[in-house]
Formats: C-alpha cells, sequence, structure tokens
C-alpha cells in the first residue's frame, strides 16, 4: 500500500464530490477539444476540397456564389460556360489537372454532376463499394445519398430536372448505381456523379456546355496573373478559390479564438472551484491529516497523497472529456452536418491533446499548492482532541 | 529511556507547567490527574505537538525536544501514540489502517495478526472501520500503535471504553510489548485497574 492507493479510497469515499470537481474540469477542457477539432475539422475538410484548385472558370456573377456551387457544390451556379471559349483558354494558359464538370438533374434533392476522368481521379475516398461508373449511365453516389435514399449498388433510379427535389422528372433517362463511395472531403458525400455524356443525354445534347472548369495552376506567380487575364480577355469568369476560401478560414480562426478563450474562462473557473473544494476538503479531513503526522508521517508523504488525489482527479477529468468527446462523435451518426465538420483523422488525432492534458495536470499539481501550505499550519493538538 | 526535566508547554497562547520526569526502560509510568489538568497536553508535548516554552524532553538515542525544534523523524521513530478519542482513516478497513500505520512510520510489521487476535479484533480486519464499536476501535487503535518496535509509547487514557476482561488483555499485551522491545510506556488515565502495573504513578 502506498500514497496513491490512499489517496484513492479517500477520493472513492468522497465519490459525488469527486465527480462534482471532475465534470466541471471536464467541461472546460471539452470546450477546448471540440473548437480544436471543429477548427481542424473544417480546415481540413476545405483544403482537401481545394486540393488541385487554384482556378474555377464558371458563368459571370457572384465568385464566392460559384466556389459554394462549383467547389463545395453547396448552392446553385449561375450557369453554364461555352465549351468553344473554355477549351480555348485551357490550350493558352499553362493549366494542369483540368477538370470539367457539368450540373446535370437532381434525385430526391441530390445533385447529378457529369464529370469528366480528371475529376474521378481527383475525388478523395476513403473507401468505395462497387465500381467507379464503367458505362454512360453509371453513376456513383456518395455516402450520404445513399443513406438518405436508401439506394443500393445495381438499382435504377431516373432523375428529376432542375434542382429542386419534386422538379419534372426525365423518366426517359435512367442512372445505374455503379458504386458508393465515402470521401474525406464532404461535398462528394453528397454528391450523385456519372459520366459528362450521362448528363448532357437526359438534356438531349441541347445543351452540352459546362457548369465549370477547375484546374492546377503550379507557377505562384501565374496563380495571381491567370485568372485576373482570363478575367479581361474572355466572357467566363475566372476566381482563385484558395484565396476566397483563405479569407472564410481566417474569419473562422478568429471566431474559435473566441470560443477557446470562454473555455479557458471555464478551466480556469473549475480550477478556482477545485483549488477551494480542496482547502474545504483539507479542512475536513483535517483530523485524518494530523493523525498521519502523529503517528510519524512526514509532510512529504501526506503532500503526496494531495498531490495524488488531485491528479487523480485531473485523470478523472481527462477521461470524461473523452467520454464527452465520443459522445460527440457517435452523436453525430444523427446528424449529417457534423458527420461532415467532425472528420474521423483529424477527431481521433490525439497529439492535437497532449497541451490541454498537460495543462491539466500542471493545475492539478498547481492547486496542490493551497492545501500544503495549509497542512503545514496543522494545529495538531487541537486536531487530535478535537476529531 | 524517556526522560524530561521541568517544562512549560504553550497552549493555544497559555502555559502549563509539568514536573520532570523519567521512565527508565521496560518501564511504565502512569500519569493521573484530574479532568483538565493537562495530561493529554503533556503527553502531546512529549510528542513533540505541543511546542515547549522551556525545558526538554529527551528520548535516548534520538535526540531531545528543546522549545520548538523537535528532532527529525521524532514521531516516526522514536515514540508511538494512542490517542485519546480513537482516530481513523474512515474510508479505510481494519487492515488498511494497521498498513496506514505502517506506511507513516516506513516499517513492515510482522505480528499484525498475532496483536489482532491477542486483542480479539482479527475477525474484523477486512470490516470497515467506522462499522466498530467503541471498543473495538479503542483495541485497534493500541494494536496500531503496537505494531511498532519503537522506544516510547504513549497511551492517553487507553482503556476509557473498554470493560473488564479487554483492559485486562491490554494490560497484558502492553507488558508483553514491554518486555519484548523494552520500550518506555507513558500513560494518562483515570483508570485505577492500571495502578497494578504502573512502575511509578505521577499525579498532575
Amino acid at each position: 500500500m502506498n500514497s496513491l492507493y490512499f489517496s484513492w479510497k479517500a477520493i472513492w469515499k468522497r465519490r459525488s464530490s469527486t465527480i462534482f470537481i471532475s465534470l466541471i474540469w471536464a467541461t472546460g477542457l471539452l470546450g477546448f477539444a471540440s473548437i480544436q477539432r471543429l477548427n481542424n475539422g473544417v480546415s481540413n475538410a476545405l483544403q482537401l476540397q481545394l486540393e488541385n484548385t487554384d482556378l474555377l472558370l464558371s458563368a459571370k456573377g457572384s465568385p464566392t456564389r460559384s466556389i459554394l456551387a462549383n467547389v463545395f457544390h453547396l448552392n446553385e451556379p449561375d450557369g453554364n460556360i461555352l465549351r468553344s471559349e473554355v477549351d480555348e483558354l485551357i490550350r493558352n494558359y499553362n493549366l494542369q489537372n483540368v477538370r470539367r464538370i457539368a450540373y446535370g438533374d437532381n434525385y430526391n434533392g441530390f445533385r447529378i454532376l457529369g464529370c469528366d476522368s480528371a475529376t474521378w481521379n481527383n475525388i478523395n475516398y476513403i473507401e468505395i463499394k462497387g465500381n467507379l461508373p464503367q458505362k454512360s449511365n453509371d453513376v456513383i453516389i456518395g455516402r450520404n445519398v445513399a443513406q438518405k435514399t436508401g439506394l443500393k449498388i445495381g438499382e435504377r433510379f431516373h432523375g428529376t430536372h432542375g434542382l429542386m427535389e419534386h422538379d419534372h422528372n426525365h423518366e426517359t433517362t435512367f442512372y445505374t448505381v455503379s458504386g458508393i463511395i465515402y470521401s474525406n472531403a464532404p461535398s462528394w458525400n453528397r454528391l450523385i456523379m456519372g459520366s459528362m455524356n450521362s448528363v448532357w443525354r437526359a438534356h438531349g445534347y441541347s445543351d452540352s456546355n459546362y457548369t465549370a472548369v477547375l484546374a492546377r495552376i503550379d507557377n505562384p506567380l501565374d496563380k495571381l496573373l491567370i485568372p485576373k487575364k482570363i478575367q479581361e480577355e474572355s466572357s467566363i469568369m475566372a476566381v482563385s478559390p484558395a484565396f476566397e476560401v483563405n479569407n472564410v478560414l481566417n474569419w473562422m480562426h478568429q471566431s474559435s479564438k473566441i470560443f477557446s478563450a470562454i473555455s479557458f474562462l471555464f478551466l480556469i473557473t473549475a480550477a478556482l472551484i477545485m483549488f477551494f473544494l480542496l482547502q474545504s476538503h483539507v479542512k475536513e479531513r483535517l483530523g485524518d491529516y494530523a493523525l498521519l503526522r502523529a503517528l510519524g508521517a512526514s509532510w512529504w508523504k501526506i503532500a503526496k497523497i494531495v498531490l495524488w488525489q488531485n491528479i487523480i482527479l485531473g485523470s478523472f477529468a481527462i477521461l470524461l472529456t473523452y467520454a464527452g468527446l465520443a459522445f460527440i462523435w457517435f452523436g453525430q451518426y444523427t446528424s449529417i452536418t457534423l458527420d461532415e465538420i467532425f472528420q474521423k483523422e483529424v477527431y481521433w488525432d490525439l497529439s492535437l491533446d497532449i497541451k490541454w492534458m498537460f495543462a491539466c495536470i500542471v493545475l492539478s499539481i498547481l492547486t496542490s499548492i493551497g492545501p500544503w501550505i495549509w497542512l503545514q499550519r496543522i494545529p495538531l493538538h487541537r486536531a487530535l482532541v478535537d476529531s | 529511556m524517556l526522560s524530561s526535566s521541568i517544562i512549560e508547554s504553550n497552549l493555544n497562547g497559555s502555559s502549563i507547567i509539568f514536573p520532570s520526569i523519567t521512565i527508565p526502560k521496560g518501564e511504565l509510568l502512569l500519569l493521573k490527574g484530574k479532568s483538565g489538568s493537562g495530561k493529554s497536553t503533556f503527553l502531546h508535548s512529549v510528542a513533540g505537538l505541543v511546542p515547549l516554552l522551556r525545558g526538554h524532553i529527551k528520548i535516548e538515542g534520538h535526540g531531545e525536544i528543546s522549545k520548538n525544534i523537535v528532532p527529525k523523524n521524532w514521531r516516526k521513530n522514536a515514540l508511538t501514540i494512542i490517542p485519546q478519542r480513537p482516530l481513523f482513516w474512515q474510508s479505510l478497513t481494519v487492515e488498511e489502517n494497521i498498513r496506514l500505520s505502517e506506511w507513516s512510520k516506513d516499517i513492515e510489521s510482522e505480528n499484525i495478526e498475532y496483536i489482532l487476535e491477542k486483542l480479539g479484533i482479527i475477525d474484523l480486519s477486512k470490516k470497515a472501520v467506522n462499522k466498530l464499536s467503541l471498543g473495538q476501535q479503542q483495541r485497534l487503535s493500541a494494536a496500531r500503535a503496537l505494531i511498532s518496535k519503537v522506544p516510547v509509547v504513549l497511551a492517553d487514557e487507553p482503556t476509557a471504553a473498554l470493560d473488564e476482561e479487554n483492559t485486562n488483555t491490554l494490560i497484558n499485551l502492553f507488558k508483553e510489548h514491554q518486555s519484548e522491545t523494552g520500550c518506555s510506556i507513558l500513560v494518562s488515565s483515570h483508570d485505577n485497574r492500571l495502578d497494578s502495573i504502573a512502575d511509578q504513578i505521577v499525579i498532575l
């Protein structure tokens, strides 16, 4: 039996106050940890979506709307761009990894996106069930589409014209699900992706243009100059999605700093409450500590008991924080929005937590100092007579 | 051997003067007196729990207390104390409370079971200490003190809650411990049953 054992027994005796103190700690820590995960998850998702996309060509309109529609697939595009004009631009500029996309119909509110082969190659997927499209009417669906619509591999469906869920059907054009993908870039999980021809065919080739073209530019200077030149020389809008998204990310980081500061306040409040609770805990147990001193235990031995108690409380707080994180993680399965924000690779990257775990243990040690000073002043005679 | 000069103890600002005593090895001194005469304060002064204004207290081989200066490891190596009220960690069992005493003194006793058996509480060793009667707690308090082989045992009203039979058991255990370790025992008590085993009686 050692100081850790006796500390544990003392803490176990006061289970309710132990849980109360740990919960207060865990609330602050959970605030920290979840904001950090939210930040990293969103940044990671945006970065993945922006991979190889230094240039976006689309119909003239709002740049933000165009990025949301054509990169993140969250909005309706402003229109189409002429194939002939785009193809000429692509020939004239030094662009790499050029991907052409065309918006088609929708199925139950999920968009059908016509993609060229370069787009297929650019999709970051973690897992694929079935195959990428082999035939002209094959489509691959994102995980969220499969979950919401119940579509399975091999099933056939027909699209609805436009982007609204209940617009009129194109009953003559059927699509067949060839595979289901799960991507860590969330927008792919919300799309139905087929060949460019299948989308054009659904409209009788009457509108066989592109909705947007995305490309990579390797030369850093060109990244700045090419969008400007295209804007000046053509009727096509050219924007740099990375530039726009960075502004959004900077704004997000500022907001998360405010939330982190609130969590930090929580943590400090928790530490103060813990400090005062421990003071009263030590006063309550004055007889116990006086007894140890009377039995011959050194001050350091008693201090170790207090220290272990605080470290156990801090460790409980860390465990409760992870329980809270696990709760959020499993809770997200009921909400697709959360699923897209909290990403597995980022969410369970425990190296992110080292700082706050370390801070928690340091606080545990610091909050022991008060009781240590108090313990040195125990009036042993009175404590033994009055206890 | 325990010896003290005339000492003046400082108890919360008021001073109490005690006579000099000497307890040779293997002897028992019984301290008697009315309630409030300072018996517990004297024992606590010897234990270094109450500061001295003057005088000194010496335990052979372990140094001496002089004024506020208590030698290092005084209560760990030089003496053991049975407090007036049986004090325990309520969160621990009987056995764990004994182990707590061992841990406090950095010792490992071989005679725990023997002492618990002698005092009739061996069957209670796994029981939570707050389930014991006052008499059982007093016996446990004595057992906790007697597991260590230190030169001085201080016992503050050790038989206050004990019946005739358990008082006799404790007296016998004191004698046995004394003959085995050669320790000096200082007992404060109103209990006349202890007069028969005392080598000296001091009345405060």
